[in-house]
């Protein structure tokens, strides 16, 4: 054979072999990386199918579930509502002071609204109250704020006893100031 | 003696070339090799492709759900954050009926409460009578000893003799602390 076929011979199979070996080791490569991508995307998806079975697992009934929040939301909504509710204030106090044999002899809304320092999305508005009962009815009025409607708490309390000269027994007279708590609605932005 | 007379190029070539056979052979297992590779990663996406779809279409299924799940989620932790909030609230007020009740607890025998008023400063002043000059340190002992009520101070103590029972009574003021003071911050 001659040498310069055998030359070329030598060349042309290199050729082909580094063709062959670039292609297959570049579509390999190019595989690779497709699915590394299509494993990424499935362990992510994996993890999102999990994670909500998971939590689907954690509620069976959804659809009640959901029933019973909006019901709680509504409740604490109406217990702390969006105004002062005057009307329904005065009605539930009334209410709250006959059931524990408390006189109300005045009761006065201050004008001005505060706000908690930490919470000022609660503007609290406060009432003061001038009481008349026995210390037994003044302490279960107090009791009772609690589980008023709305939320009521005492800021001040000052409590005076008289003796009754009619009946001959101990009356106390408070003087309360109630924060009646309400809640900022947030305003919406379009 | 043989002597080969013929030129290098025209003299008999091995049938292959060990040189050439070892790079065919090398070169042959890499290109396997790396097909090989090719093909298993093929398969391999092919798979992760079925189980991708799979995993879509239980997803899709779930849509509904989840669409459910994540309003009952938010919604509990609208609820959460506005109990949370309620329960901060709560915290800045004294319970005055806790208050009364330790009070009443810790008051001795023979202690007639005249008037108590607590204030928005956390600070509660009483002024009571008591037949017993004693019993008042007691009293002042007792509210101590709870825990509830800080900086227990008498500020005074004023004899009243009743002329016609002959009666000698004390009235007494002190002040104590709660430790909660509420603080406004008015818009």
């Amino acid at each position: 054979m001659p040498k310069n076929k055998m030359i070329i011979n030598n060349i042309v199979f290199i050729i082909v072999v580094s063709v062959l070996l670039a292609g297959s080791i570049a579509s390999g490569i190019y595989l690779y990386n497709e699915n590394q991508k299509i494993m990424e995307e499935k362990s992510a998806k994996g993890r999102e199918l999990e994670d909500l079975q998971r939590r689907l697992e954690l509620i069976p009934d959804l659809e009640s579930m959901n029933e019973e929040l909006n019901n709680e939301k509504q409740k604490l909504s109406s217990y702390i509502p969006d105004k002062e509710g005057q009307a329904n204030f005065v009605r539930e106090l009334e209410k709250l002071a006959s059931s524990c044999d408390v006189q109300i002899l005045s009761c006065q809304s201050k004008s001005d609204v505060f706000h908690h320092k930490v919470l000022p999305q609660y503007p609290v508005y406060q009432w003061e109250l001038n009481l008349e009962s026995n210390y037994s009815g003044l302490s279960q009025f107090l009791k009772s704020l609690s589980d008023a409607k709305r939320f009521l708490v005492v800021s001040e309390l000052a409590v005076n006893s008289l003796f009754s000269e009619e009946d001959g027994k101990y009356l106390v007279n408070t003087r309360v100031t109630l924060d009646l708590i309400t809640k900022q609605v947030s305003e919406k932005v379009n | 003696m043989r002597i080969n007379l013929l030129p290098q190029e025209y003299r008999p070539q091995p049938l292959i070339n060990p040189k050439r056979l070892f790079l065919m052979i090398i070169s042959g297992v890499l290109a396997l090799s790396s097909i090989g590779f090719a093909f298993f990663e093929y398969t391999s996406i092919n798979a992760n492709k079925r189980d991708l779809q799979s995993i879509k279409q239980q997803l899709t299924a779930l849509e509904s759900k989840k669409d459910l799940l994540q309003k009952a989620e938010a919604l509990q932790q609208e609820i959460e954050k506005f109990k949370k909030e309620v329960k901060t609230i709560e915290g800045y007020y004294n319970q005055p009926v806790m208050l009364l009740d330790r009070m009443t607890a810790a008051m001795p025998e023979h202690i007639w409460l005249e008037n108590l008023k607590l204030g928005t400063d956390g600070k509660i002043q009483i002024r009571a009578h008591t037949l017993d000059f004693v019993i008042i340190s007691d009293l002042l002992d007792n509210l101590k000893k709870t825990g509830i009520f800080q900086e227990v101070k008498l500020l005074k103590i004023d004899e009243e003799k009743n002329e016609d029972s002959g009666l000698t009574t004390y009235s007494f003021e002190f002040m104590t602390d709660t430790g909660r003071k509420l603080e406004y911050a008015k818009k």
